[in-house]
């Protein structure tokens, strides 16, 4: 059995006990999960602190829901599909339909141990989050599911409520825009 | 507008994609440099990707390892949000609620009337069917009289 599959095993294992009123199982869950959620909303709505609240909304509304959560939909992407319907929200609600993108150095940690690959590598990473900012947010969205959450076609489907082949044209223009704004 | 180019050779990253419009793109990169340069272009674009930082401050919904605390702090939100939902409704409900009792005060009051009713006449001299004839004459007694008078 992989990795992945042995955590997507063990995050089932606990979704079920927490459905079933264990704490301790949610807490698990939460422990598990919570830097994924903030990670892609912070990266979606470009605003550390909204990112935050919606992560906790997100847990606390999937705290109240969990009793209606099956085995047949993956605990991971029935969590991300709450966080998008909240984003979203937000989102509809602020009438941001182009976010700014994050400023220069904001919110992008040093990641490099040594001095010498530190400053491309940072640079980089700068380059890379001003031309995410940039793109469309529903384009955005899917590139954090496909390539930093590394989710399928049909657990991206189900999150974002897509059928898969639209899933699959998305993220193939949500590439091609994110190419061209790095081109520029 | 993206390059329809780069959108057809993008697809071919996804393992997911199969079949045979996969199967034209690979054999025409094998031959085209222009477009295998494009793919290995986004191919560490989306490498990139993967390999970028955490953004700080993440938060810490630490609280929720213990049951007892569990939903408590995180309802401290949604709490606050619905007492301030309830409170925007208070003055429409002080401004009913007076409303109502003054009409309900209104009309229990009674006010001092401006032209008093004239007293009502006596009905007592009107009263034709009563046992006593008009006058004062009682039959029976007349009747009594007459007897003695025989």
């Amino acid at each position: 059995m992989g990795v992945d599959a042995e955590a997507e095993l063990e995050d089932e294992r606990h979704a079920v006990r927490a459905s079933a009123g264990d704490a301790h199982a949610y807490a698990w869950l939460v422990a598990r999960h919570q830097g994924a959620v903030y990670r892609y909303l912070a990266r979606l709505t470009r605003a550390p602190e909204t990112a935050r609240d919606l992560t906790q909304d997100t847990f606390l509304r999937a705290y109240q829901a969990i009793r209606a959560w099956r085995p047949e939909a993956r605990f991971r992407t029935w969590l991300f599909r709450i966080a998008h319907n909240l984003a979203l929200d937000h989102l509809r609600r602020t009438g941001r339909a182009r976010l700014e993108p994050l400023e220069a150095g904001q919110d992008i940690p040093d990641p490099a141990p040594g001095p010498d690959g530190r400053l491309e590598t940072v640079q980089r990473a700068r380059r890379l989050e001003r031309a995410l900012g940039a793109i469309a947010p529903a384009h955005r969205e899917i590139l954090l599911l496909r390539e930093i959450e590394g989710m399928s076609y049909e657990d991206i489907a189900h999150a974002l409520n897509l059928n898969p082949g639209t899933v699959r044209s998305r993220i193939a223009r949500a590439r091609a825009a994110l190419l061209a704004v790095l081109k520029d | 507008m993206p390059c329809p180019r780069t959108v057809l050779l993008s697809a071919c990253l996804d393992p997911e994609w199969t079949g045979r419009g996969r199967a034209l793109i690979q054999a025409h990169v094998a031959v085209c440099p222009v477009c295998a340069a494009e793919l290995e272009t986004l191919r560490a674009m989306t490498g990139a990707l993967r390999t970028l930082p955490d953004p700080a401050e993440a938060p810490d919904l630490s609280h929720f390892r213990h049951p007892a605390t569990a939903g408590r702090r995180v309802m401290v939100r949604p709490f606050r949000e619905a007492m301030r939902a309830w409170l925007g409704w208070l003055p429409a409900g002080v401004a009913v609620t007076a409303s109502l009792a003054a009409g309900i005060g209104l009309a229990s009051w009674s006010w001092p009337a401006a032209n008093p009713a004239p007293p009502q006449a006596s009905l007592a001299r009107f009263d034709a069917f009563g046992p006593v004839p008009p006058g004062g004459l009682c039959a029976a007694r007349l009747c009594e009289t007459l007897k003695e008078k025989t």
